[in-house]
């Protein structure tokens, strides 16, 4: 049975949320959804399956200090699945404040959630005329923005061209390979937001940040920010794996996000790799083309990354020059 | 050559209908419902060949299912519902959460009923004023304690033991860090157990506090039961159905499980056992159902792999029928006397 996808809208109070998960309900598309919102019965929310979340965040005791998941999401999910009227699809929506990762990590997590349900991929929706003071003055504002998959850059008519760009600067600053679709009304195209695959292994096939955070000067020095890592030759598969674990294990608790796309030595696939702070996967994909050019890249989202310290531990993964690519 | 009859289809009754099977239960006299995924029970008296009673009771689905005090079932619905459903198949609400789900019911004989919604637990019994508990988070499970003056409740953080009869006692904590889900008595009452999300099960033995810890499940348990006499608490959540020993004074301290079901190709989704003898009912993840004694290590095949995952179990009080269903809508019914 193929797995329910799971679509998480997150954003301030005021950004638009209500508007964008509207416009999904009341799209004609055929297709029914589950919704599952932070305060049941708040302005009106057009759907027949509508359930409210009590946003509890849960640590888990497994080894990972920084493990939370939503418990509520758990119970909900779990007692979803078993109705007779099934549906096609879910959309979690946030509170305002709400941080991403306990959500993002259920999915990891739960095995219940996990055997039933797949996330979909994590759309953020901000006010480009509010944004910059938001992320001055709140962590949350910035965690939304590094985990979206997605940010809808909505009330785009407020601001002009110049502040367009240096906003849009300033979101890719903090995660490169997020996409950014400008909106008014959130009168976006429904198949940017959702159906993305976004955490689909199978799926992540590019990794093209569109601006590397450290070739640009920045107007502001932001505490979440990426760093990007790259290798033209063969990542040591084991030197990989012990490294990446470390760098998990001991900072996890500060990097976000993590994604790649890795050419491991020996392995004739793509080897792709995503982690939500401690918690990682990977697993290889499609095969390199001969007449592609291999290579690696991992980037890493995070508040007071050490990027020199991330760069040379990524950098002895790689193999020396004289290694020849396949193993003798 | 046709395939030779499963021992369901030559002793037992069996049914497909087109929703998940959340719930089998049986009353004190031995009337059996299932609860299905389209908001629906489904009655009748256990080992009368007639066609089950089909009764409309939800308008989402059946989150819980309990026998009432007296007979006939109490169950609590994602409609927000608490209702009493009687063995003719009469339906009457007890109470109404609108918004709300009803995750947990639960009651005793001498008559007291028991559900939860969210963070808060209602107790009701006749001729005394409802008792509202609220606990820091939701609540995971209920159970009532033999005797039924008091009831554990499970959240995160652990459970607490709290009162039936008055609104005024001291509740009683027992903490563990995490997130605490089913929660359950021992039938001598000297143990408190909880199913954690964290794939194993934690337990206080009452009279000192002293605590339990059982791991190396495969995933979470969620069917357990106690059976052979309650000195034996059997559990799903790997592939055997570990059957841990609460004979002695300290429960399974330093003992091992046993371990009926053994196998390498599935997952034991299920469990319930004979309330009096060492006989184990035993649900897979693959459709499998089979019947083993725990003391002569033997096991029989009910029903072979299919029909989906079976989602639950249940053991008639009068120790005759074992009732079952999956998440494809299969149901059966095996008579398991002697």
């Amino acid at each position: 049975m193929a797995k329910v996808p799971v679509t998480v809208l997150t954003g301030y109070l005021g950004a638009g949320k209500t508007t964008l998960l509207n416009r999904i309900l009341s799209e004609d598309h055929g297709k029914r959804y589950a919704v599952i919102v932070n305060e049941f019965g708040e302005l009106g929310i057009d759907n027949d399956l509508v359930v409210g979340a009590d946003e509890e965040v849960f640590e888990m005791n497994n080894g990972c200090i920084c493990c939370t998941v939503r418990g509520d999401l758990i119970r909900i999910i779990s007692g979803l699945m078993k109705r007779i009227d099934r549906f096609d699809a879910v959309i979690i929506e946030t509170t305002g404040l709400a941080d991403p990762a306990p959500v993002a990590q259920t999915f990891f997590v739960d095995d219940d959630v996990r055997s039933k349900t797949e996330l979909d991929a994590v759309v953020t929706v901000v006010d480009a005329k509010h944004l910059p003071a938001r992320l001055d003055d709140s962590p949350e504002a910035a965690e939304q923005v590094a985990f979206a998959d997605v940010v809808v850059l909505n009330k785009i008519d407020l601001v002009d061209d110049s502040e367009r760009q240096a906003l849009e600067r300033r979101i890719l600053a903090i995660n490169p390979y997020t996409r950014i679709v400008a909106a008014n009304h959130c009168d976006v195209d429904l198949d940017k937001v959702i159906g993305l695959g976004a955490f689909d292994l199978e799926r992540i096939m590019t990794l093209e940040p569109e601006f590397l955070s450290e070739d640009h000067a920045h107007e502001h020095d932001e505490q979440v920010k990426s760093i990007s890592l790259t290798a033209t030759r063969p990542l040591q598969p084991e030197r990989f794996e012990t490294w990446i674990a470390e760098v998990l294990r001991n900072d996890g608790v500060d990097i976000l996000r993590c994604k790649g796309i890795l050419d491991l030595l020996g392995m004739e696939q793509r080897y792709v790799f995503q982690s939500v702070h401690m918690l990682a996967n990977g697993t290889p994909t499609q095969p390199w083309q001969p007449d592609e050019a291999r290579h690696s890249r991992l980037v890493f989202i995070g508040r007071d990354l050490d990027a020199d310290k991330l760069r040379s531990g990524f950098d002895a993964c790689v193999i020396d020059a004289h290694t020849p690519r396949e193993p003798a | 050559m046709s395939q030779p009859d499963t021992l369901l289809e030559q002793f037992g009754q069996q049914w497909q209908w087109p929703a998940y099977v959340l719930a089998a239960r049986f009353d004190a006299s031995n009337h059996l419902a299932f609860a299905l995924g389209d908001g629906s029970l489904q009655l009748l008296p256990a080992g009368n060949p007639s066609a089950p009673q089909r009764v409309e009771v939800h308008e989402g689905i059946a989150l819980s299912l309990a026998g009432a005090p007296g007979g006939g079932f109490l169950s609590g619905g994602d409609d927000g519902r608490l209702v009493r459903v009687a063995v003719d198949g009469s339906v009457q609400e007890l109470a109404s959460f609108p918004g709300r789900w009803v995750d947990h019911v639960a009651s005793h004989a001498n008559g007291v009923v028991a559900c939860s919604e969210g963070k808060r637990l209602h107790l009701y019994a006749e001729g005394r004023d409802e008792i509202v508990r609220e606990f820091p988070s939701t609540v995971g499970g209920l159970c009532f304690s033999p005797d039924g003056h008091r009831i554990a409740v499970s959240h995160y953080g652990g459970v607490t033991l709290c009162s039936t009869r008055s609104a005024d006692s001291t509740p009683v904590p027992l903490t563990c860090p995490g997130s605490h889900l089913a929660v359950t008595w021992s039938p001598n009452a000297r143990f408190v157990l909880s199913a954690m999300q964290e794939d194993c099960i934690r337990g206080w033995r009452l009279e000192d506090n002293d605590d339990l810890y059982m791991s190396g499940y495969a995933t979470k348990v969620k069917s357990w039961s106690w059976f052979n006499g309650g000195r034996h608490l059997a559990t799903s959540g790997s592939n055997c159905a570990p059957c841990w020993p609460f004979k002695g004074r300290k429960g399974p301290r330093g003992l091992a499980p046993k371990t009926p079901g053994d196998t390498t190709s599935a997952l034991v989704t299920a469990v319930a056992g004979d309330p009096d003898h060492p006989i184990l009912g035993i649900g897979y993840d693959d459709g499998q159902v089979t019947v083993a004694d725990i003391d002569k290590d033997q096991e029989a095949v009910i029903k072979p792999p299919g029909h989906g995952a079976v989602t639950t179990m249940a053991w008639s009080p009068d120790c005759a029928w074992l009732a079952f269903g999956t998440e494809k809508g299969f149901a059966g019914l095996f008579p398991v006397a002697g």
